[in-house]
């Protein structure tokens, strides 16, 4: 089943939150502080919440400084959908030029400043993809964490993997 | 972001302990601050991170950004009192070992 589909799917003690997030660094503090309200009834163990904020913030941030350049007029969907299995997310911006195809893997042997972004997010997240389409310049990145029910005592699965 | 600049002009050694949440927002201030402090020749600086609750990639752009400079003007940087919490960014990207944190 795709995110989309789950995301769809109604599931029981989930909470969703859908907002309209503005493209100024500001706004990360806020995305930050509603993950951890929306999250606080589902028990996560606070490593696994700490990652997938990281992940969301890092998403966000990439809109915010590459697709708008700081621009605060500009702004972008952000949905997230938690539950007892899965941590669901899909942000959704205009940005004519993106091309999934062309993002670079960092070469963690000669840092550089940036380019950490989605590498980071990629490796919290167990699934991380990208859908442009042409025609209404409109970019759509979906995440998708499994919660397995050792995230309320244990530890996530996917990290540091890679 | 709050930070609090010590130095130690006999020991040739900076510190600068931050305070807050260090991601995008932050870092443009927070780099530009600690730069002008770098001065040329053997310094030692020390970025205390006890009280950072949160780092991003830009955050740990920045540091690398930081730490890159010194040595390049002849210094050395150490983090200090790294925090659990975003102890496993530094892991996930192998920063622990640019750092010297392992």
């Amino acid at each position: 089943m795709s995110i989309a589909q789950l995301m769809q799917e109604p599931r029981p003690r989930s909470t969703r939150l859908d907002l309209e997030i503005a493209g100024t660094s500001r706004s990360l503090s806020l995305v930050r502080r509603l993950l951890d309200t929306c999250t606080r009834h589902q028990r996560l163990q606070p490593q696994v919440l700490n990652d997938v904020k990281l992940a969301v913030a890092e998403a966000c941030t990439n809109v915010i400084r590459h697709a708008f350049q700081f621009d605060p007029t500009r702004r972008f969907g952000l949905n997230i959908q938690v539950s007892d299995r899965y941590f669901l997310v899909q942000l959704q911006y205009e940005d004519a030029r993106f091309d999934p195809g062309t993002i670079p893997q960092p070469d963690l042997n000669n840092l550089r400043e940036g380019g950490l972004g989605v590498y980071i997010m990629r490796h919290i997240m167990d699934v991380v993809e990208y859908a442009t389409d042409p025609p209404t310049r409109t970019v759509t990145l979906r995440m998708m964490k499994r919660i397995s029910p050792d995230d309320a005592g244990g530890q996530s699965e996917n990290r540091y993997q890679g | 972001m709050k930070i609090a600049t010590k130095v130690d002009d006999k020991k040739r050694h900076v510190t600068f302990a931050l305070e807050g949440e260090l991601d995008v927002h932050q870092v443009k201030g927070l780099k530009s601050t600690i730069s002008e402090a770098i001065v040329a020749g053997d310094w030692s600086y020390a970025i205390d991170l006890a009280k950072v609750g949160y780092l991003d990639s830009s955050g740990l752009g920045m540091l690398v950004y930081l730490k890159k400079e010194i040595t390049r003007q002849g210094g050395r940087l150490q983090l200090l009192n790294v925090a659990e919490s975003i102890r496993s960014v530094f892991q996930l990207t192998r920063l622990d070992e640019f750092f010297g944190l392992k």
